[in-house]
């Protein structure tokens, strides 16, 4: 009883250790005899084997590589179906996996575009995110932010399938009720802007949260400008 | 203290919750070029740019296609010609930004940028291959799955 659950387990490991090769092999070798036709050892035919690997398993050569960032170290730990981990540090770290074997290398800018230059290609722009300012107590967009504003709603003309998410924000002068309001009619001032410029209406999401998150935190009834303000995400 | 039957109905909704999020909109194709297959729910779609992707939707792409996603928590996917994508589990709470996501990708190339989930939680973000999975840490990274019946691996 033990001695075949020992064997079970073996072959089982073995199974998955070498997987796929083990199982096709067996299932040719240990399979019935292979009909043979009567005229087979009379014709004269050339006998061609064929030199692709079998399509039932076919080897999978994978390659993973870090690309390089700007002041982060990029890290993937690979952890391989054959049990065997890896970690992937720092700019072009790589490694290439061949029949559940990995073999770490370092690439560089070459070999990262060549062997995933269609993939970064599509990679989408980096999301946008942008406070711009408002007089107190109105809807009005202080001076300085008006040429922020400008430069991104041109960004959202620029982007291909734009969506904006525009949440406007108060300080804490007046009531919370009033605040809400307040909030809300300045985003909607950037978004009447968006439209204006050409942005479709139906990508624009608006949204107030009134007083309630304050960038810098004061008591109640103190006017921050840095509070009033409305943050616009273009994605 | 809670009724038996109240217990019971709590325990049935906090375990049928993970089944009715399948199949929420998880991201929006940014980029798009040539024959780019969806299937969700076993019926195949054509991709749009602009359309949202679905958890559990697969992603295959023609000869000369590529696509590109943008995830709700910001992490950005790209993906070139000849791949086959599974957006096998997504979750984002954009208060807390915990959450985690599950790419499988079973052919072709990825190239990944992590967002908010991965800057919350490193390795909360993970990609499975047929040979690996990599939990990613921090934050660009590519993959290639190159199977050997395609034409220009086989040589």
């Amino acid at each position: 009883m033990s001695r075949s659950a020992t064997l079970l387990t073996s072959s089982l490991l073995l199974t998955t250790l070498s997987g796929c090769s083990i199982y096709s092999g067996a299932v040719n070798s240990l399979g019935p005899d292979k009909p043979v036709s009567d005229i087979a050892a009379t014709t004269e035919g050339e006998v061609l084997l064929s030199t692709t690997p079998p399509p039932f398993c076919p080897a999978v050569v994978e390659t993973y590589m870090v690309m390089p960032e700007d002041g982060r170290t990029g890290i993937v730990d690979v952890a391989l179906v054959s049990g065997d981990q890896l970690v992937l540090e720092g700019d072009y770290a790589a490694a290439e996996v061949v029949g559940g074997v990995a073999t770490p290398f370092t690439g560089d800018a070459d070999s990262l575009r060549e062997t995933f230059g269609d993939s970064i290609s599509a990679l989408p722009p980096a999301p946008i995110y942008v406070p711009v300012y408002f007089y107190f107590d109105s809807d009005i967009l202080t001076e300085e932010s008006m040429a922020d504003a400008q430069r991104l709603y041109q960004a959202v003309l620029e982007r291909a399938a734009p969506e904006v998410i525009v949440t406007g924000h108060t300080d804490t002068s007046g009531s919370k009720a009033f605040n809400q309001t307040l909030g809300q009619r300045r985003a909607e001032a950037v978004r009447e802007d968006l439209i204006e410029i050409g942005v479709d209406p139906q990508t624009i999401t608006t949204r107030s949260l009134g007083e309630t998150q304050p960038v810098i935190e004061t008591g109640d009834g103190v006017r921050e400008p840095k509070n009033r303000r409305v943050e616009i995400n273009v994605r | 203290m809670m009724s038996p039957a109240k217990k019971l109905c709590l325990t049935l909704v906090l375990t049928t919750a993970p089944l009715l999020s399948f199949a929420e909109p998880i991201a929006t194709i940014k980029t798009l070029s040539g024959d780019v297959t969806l299937i969700r729910d076993g019926e195949t779609l054509s991709a749009k740019l602009g359309e949202r992707v679905h958890e559990a939707d697969r992603i295959i792409t023609g000869d000369n296609g590529s696509i590109g996603l943008l995830f709700d928590d910001d992490t950005r996917v790209g993906a070139g010609p000849r791949s086959t994508l599974s957006l096998a589990d997504f979750s984002y709470d954009a208060n807390s930004q915990d959450g985690n996501l599950d790419v499988e990708v079973d052919n072709g190339t990825l190239s990944m940028i992590a967002g908010k989930l991965v800057e919350n939680r490193p390795g909360a973000v993970k990609v499975r291959t047929p040979a690996a999975i990599l939990a990613v840490r921090g934050t660009e990274f590519s993959v290639k799955v190159a199977n050997s019946l395609d034409k220009d691996v086989a040589e």
